[in-house]
């Protein structure tokens, strides 16, 4: 035998021996095994040696067993006896203990392996996403900028804003303002051309998020300037996944866009430069790190006080708290208001960055893990119930016990670790089972969670875990020990407990269950109903069919692709436009030229829209017209508005007709030639989503407004043959730099729309489906011990002529009551708990009756059920029989 | 603690006289399956020595492995004097419950 191998041999054994054993004790018995089975030779000698090995650790535990229960002589070594040892010999206690009862090792286990789980997976996501630091240097000394209207809006910054802003050297150390880009790059490698996704920045972004390229420079301000070579940094990504990690890549040339620009580093991934969302955003928003630029304007661009263009991150200076920095935007908003018009009713505000990545998703996370430690509450004092049971089953063993001498001390020592054992184990399998879960959330929750693609099972959640779980096992093992402590030894002997006690414990424990089970049922059930209510919205669109492409690269050709779109057979309609119906790019300020006095200058969604686009995506008109082809090429500019638009200005007589001037439109038309006249009124679509109600929008053809189109949407003759392929060839047929980077249909887009109130709601529905099992759980194992310990009782009142409806009212009673009060409190309880959620409600009160007297009733109705199984076989006794049994 | 000697405690503390008052569990066993005729269990009779140990009965010492032998150290287990000093007293207790009983010819 190699070295190897004996030596594994050797380890395996002195583990087993540990069992029981000091470490120095197992050598020599390893030894002694080996001479008595030397006689033997091959896998019979293999086998008797590990038979026999194995009968050391177990005649030890049996000869503890006996000193320690029967030896009257030996309760002094057991006091005397070191404490690690004493440990080691009840952990054999414990464990055989709980060997000889599988089924109530194996139920235990897994009730709080479930329980304790899904603490550690929500736990370690809101570690993750909320708790955890920023990837950035001193992050909480990072705030982003925005605007804030009169109506409590917010909007991205103007690039004059920023500007002032960033001289406010005093609070702030540095600023920078981002947009995002989207490029299309040929593949070095001979593939399909490639869409990559990053940013516009201003030279100074590295520097205040504290990052600095891994490769080659950051910006300088001389980037800035139109005139000399652009310039980008990539993403470690995409410097490894498109390039091969090209040594050479720093002052490599490359086309990216519609523009050569020279590769100047490499900088890490991860540093997006879009946060999440001005509010009410659709959760989708990209966020894109593959390239970053640097913004490039000549002339007047950084005077600018519309349009709101750029996001605003700006890092404090050290020291300066964020009242006195707020106090500074503060002095400049009025000092800006006073001075530029479009600046008037706005103030420039800052949050902290991480509030923003993180965003709403704060208070959903914290419900769901509120509702995640009720799930381990209620299996907690599920597991509770079964080892008060056991205790009770044990009383004769714990009498003998302590009969014999041994310090109670000790008995509850035992206890404590047997409850410890399965804690344990129930930690451990809770641990997979997260490991788990947070991989499938992580597929399962794709564009709702910020940060959630970094999370992992976090130590700390798993330290909790563990401490709840050591908690549990005293609990366990001391209290139903401390419970029967009444009975002496004398009693314990004989299985006497006061029943009456017994009982009110239990009613006590299925009425807490019933109790937290409605809260997390009533919750559930909000949740659902606001789903529902959210899923019967009306969009405003009525073409979920239609498909939206993305076109990428598709620079002065998208005209020729949208007519080879169009030819392609099975396609019905096609049109060009720069925002699909669930997005919303361009927020701008507008006037009503011709208006009343009393109409000031105000904001609304500018959709630029090309031919045919109202009909290919179901947008109806409800009043004037649609501008037709011919319109689009003519001098009159033409628009139309939404139904939110003419009820803002429904005091101002008939809309159509009248004139509205988009200031920031000069920029591309001329000085004074964006007014638009109104001809018509479409529906309001929901672009923010289902939950937002529609903005006022102004709906301006792409020709008026000198921009292409960006995106297409196309409307299938038959909902179910796209033609995808046939629609992707005829764009790269037509425009060879082209691609198509994104391909849904709206229907899906409202789908992704919802992820997040469904992913809450599921989630929910299956926690309160967990809770309802166990609540159920508990009252059927209540009515089955009532039944199996009063069987006498009913035996006696059957022969005295109780019919069949009384005893069963009377054994389902017992758990019936308990089970009505508590969920009785538990509605109760939801009331004020439920105020948590409003939030994350649409449309659904928090005191929504449907699910706070639902709640109750379906657990009563549930629960009664379960109660009525046990039941039935009371039933089913021949009186005779039952009194007999005892 | 009673001076009182199990059965088995008896047998292997007179395996152990016999083996000289000084041996490791392998022997013990050896010579208690010798007399006995049957299979003893190693396991039982090593428990059993520690056990003696513990009442103070045997001492034990682990004994390196003599050139050659194995690469391990064994517990040898040494008979004290109280041991003998017991089984001397349990003789003369038993031989005087015999008396009488031999002559009923068993």
């Amino acid at each position: 035998m190699g070295a190897g191998p004996s030596d594994l041999r050797g380890r395996v054994a002195r583990a087993v021996l540990r069992l029981a054993f000091d470490a120095e004790e197992c050598d020599g018995i390893v030894r002694d095994v080996e001479e008595l089975v030397a006689h033997r030779s091959g896998a019979v000698r293999e086998v008797a040696f590990w038979v026999t090995l194995c009968s050391y650790p177990l005649a030890e535990w049996g000869e503890r067993l006996r000193s320690g229960v029967v030896d009257r002589s030996e309760r002094g070594r057991m006091r005397a006896m070191p404490p690690v040892r004493a440990l080691r010999e009840d952990l054999g206690f414990a464990l055989r203990g709980l060997l000889r009862r599988r089924a109530f090792t194996a139920t235990t286990v897994t009730i709080l392996a479930i329980g304790l789980g899904a603490v550690i997976s929500m736990g370690s996501v809101v570690q993750g996403v909320l708790l955890d630091p920023l990837p950035m240097e001193e992050p909480d000394r990072l705030v982003s900028l925005w605007m804030l209207d009169e109506d409590g809006r917010r909007s991205r910054m103007t690039p004059g804003n920023l500007r002032d802003v960033a001289a406010l050297g005093e609070v702030f150390q540095s600023v920078t303002g981002f947009q995002q880009s989207v490029a299309t790059l040929a593949d070095p490698g001979g593939g399909p051309t490639m869409v990559l996704r990053g940013g516009e920045v201003t030279p100074e972004y590295f520097g205040v998020l504290g990052a600095a390229p891994l490769h080659g420079r950051d910006f300088a301000s001389a980037d800035m300037d139109p005139a000399t070579e652009s310039v980008v940094l990539l993403a470690h990504h995409v410097w490894q996944q498109v390039f091969g990690g090209d040594p050479g890549i720093v002052g490599r040339s490359i086309e990216l866009g519609s523009e050569r620009s020279r590769v100047i580093g490499v900088v890490p991934t991860g540093l997006h430069p879009t946060v999440a969302g001005v509010s009410g955003t659709l959760p989708f928003i990209d966020e894109g790190d593959d390239f970053f630029r640097v913004i490039r304007f000549a002339g007047d661009y950084w005077d600018l006080r519309q349009p709101h263009l750029l996001g605003g991150i700006a890092r404090l200076r050290d020291g300066v708290s964020p009242e006195r920095a707020r106090a500074a935007l503060a002095t400049l908003s009025d000092r800006l208001s006073a001075e530029f018009a479009p600046n008037r009713g706005e103030s420039i505000i800052m949050t902290p960055l991480k509030e923003e990545i993180v965003g709403d998703s704060r208070l959903a996370l914290l419900t769901l893990f509120l509702a995640v430690a009720l799930v381990l509450l209620i299996a907690a004092v599920n597991v509770g119930s079964l080892f008060l049971l056991r205790a009770e089953d044990r009383l004769r063993e714990t009498g003998l016990l302590r009969a014999l001498g041994a310090p109670s001390r000790r008995v509850t020592r035992q206890r404590v670790l047997e409850a410890a054992m399965v804690c344990l184990a129930a930690t451990g399998a809770g641990v997979a089972l997260a490991t788990w879960v947070v991989g499938a959330t992580r597929e399962i929750i794709p564009y709702s969670v910020p940060r959630l693609e970094s999370v992992g099972v976090e130590p700390t959640a798993l330290a909790v875990a563990t401490v709840v779980a050591l908690g549990l096992s005293l609990l366990f093992g001391a209290l139903p020990d401390r419970l029967h402590r009444g009975s002496g030894p004398s009693v314990g002997t004989r299985r006497t407990t006061s029943s009456r006690r017994r009982t009110r414990i239990d009613s006590a424990l299925i009425g807490a269950q019933a109790g937290i089970a409605v809260v997390v049922v009533v919750w559930a059930l909000l949740l659902s109903r606001s789903l529902l209510e959210l899923s019967n919205v009306d969009p405003g669109f009525a073409s979920p069919e239609s498909w939206v492409f993305e076109l990428r690269g598709a620079y002065g050709s998208t005209e020729e692709i949208l007519d080879a779109v169009r030819r392609v057979p099975g396609v019905e309609t096609a049109a060009l436009t720069l925002d699909h119906p669930l997005e919303r790019n361009w927020e701008d300020g507008y006037a009503v030229v011709d208006g009343p006095a009393g109409d000031e200058p105000s904001r609304a969604t500018i959709r630029p829209f090309g031919e045919g686009y109202l009909g290919t995506v179901g947008v109806d008109l409800v009043e004037g017209r649609v501008p037709d082809a011919l319109d689009f090429a003519g001098d009159v500019r033409m628009a139309l508005v939404n139904e939110a638009f003419r009820r803002r200005h429904a005091g101002g007589g008939p809309l159509l007709g009248r004139r509205v001037r988009v200031p920031s439109a000069d920029r591309r038309l001329g000085e004074g030639q964006s007014v638009y006249e109104i001809v018509g009124v479409v529906r309001d679509v929901r672009f923010l989503g289902p939950q937002t109600p529609s903005e006022p929008a102004i709906y301006i053809p792409l020709t008026h407004f000198a921009v292409t189109g960006r995106t297409l949407v196309v409307r299938p003759e038959l909902p179910d043959a796209p033609q995808l392929e046939a629609i992707r060839s005829a764009v790269v047929e037509t425009a060879p730099d082209a691609a198509i980077d994104d391909a849904v249909t709206l229907g899906d887009l409202l789908d992704r729309a919802l992820a997040r109130p469904r992913f809450h709601a599921t989630l929910l529905s299956l926690m309160s489906v967990a809770v309802l099992i166990l609540c159920s759980l508990g009252a059927y194992g209540l009515v089955s011990r009532t039944v199996v310990t009063r069987k006498r009782e009913i035996g006696i009142r059957t022969a005295l002529g109780a019919t069949d409806s009384t005893i069963t009212r009377a054994v389902v009673g017992r758990a019936m009551t308990p089970l009505v009060v508590g969920a009785a409190a538990g509605a109760g309880a939801s009331l004020v708990g439920s105020r948590l959620l409003r939030s994350l409600l649409y449309e659904v009160s928090p005191s929504d009756p449907v699910s706070v007297l639902g709640a109750p009733l379906l657990l009563i109705v549930i629960g009664g059920a379960a109660s009525l199984l046990p039941a039935r076989r009371v039933l089913s006794l021949d009186p005779a029989e039952s009194l007999r049994a005892e | 603690m009673t001076d009182v000697l199990g059965g088995f405690e008896h047998r292997v503390l007179l395996a152990m006289m016999r083996l000289g008052g000084e041996a490791y569990s392998v022997p013990v066993v050896r010579e208690l399956e010798r007399t006995s005729g049957g299979r003893v269990a190693p396991a039982a009779v090593y428990v059993t020595l520690r056990r003696l140990e513990r009442r103070d009965l045997l001492t034990s010492d682990m004994v390196p492995p003599e050139e050659g032998v194995g690469g391990r150290a064994r517990r040898v287990f040494r008979v004290e004097p109280a041991a003998v000093e017991l089984l001397r007293s349990e003789r003369s207790e038993l031989a005087r419950l015999w008396d009488g009983v031999e002559a009923l010819e068993l």
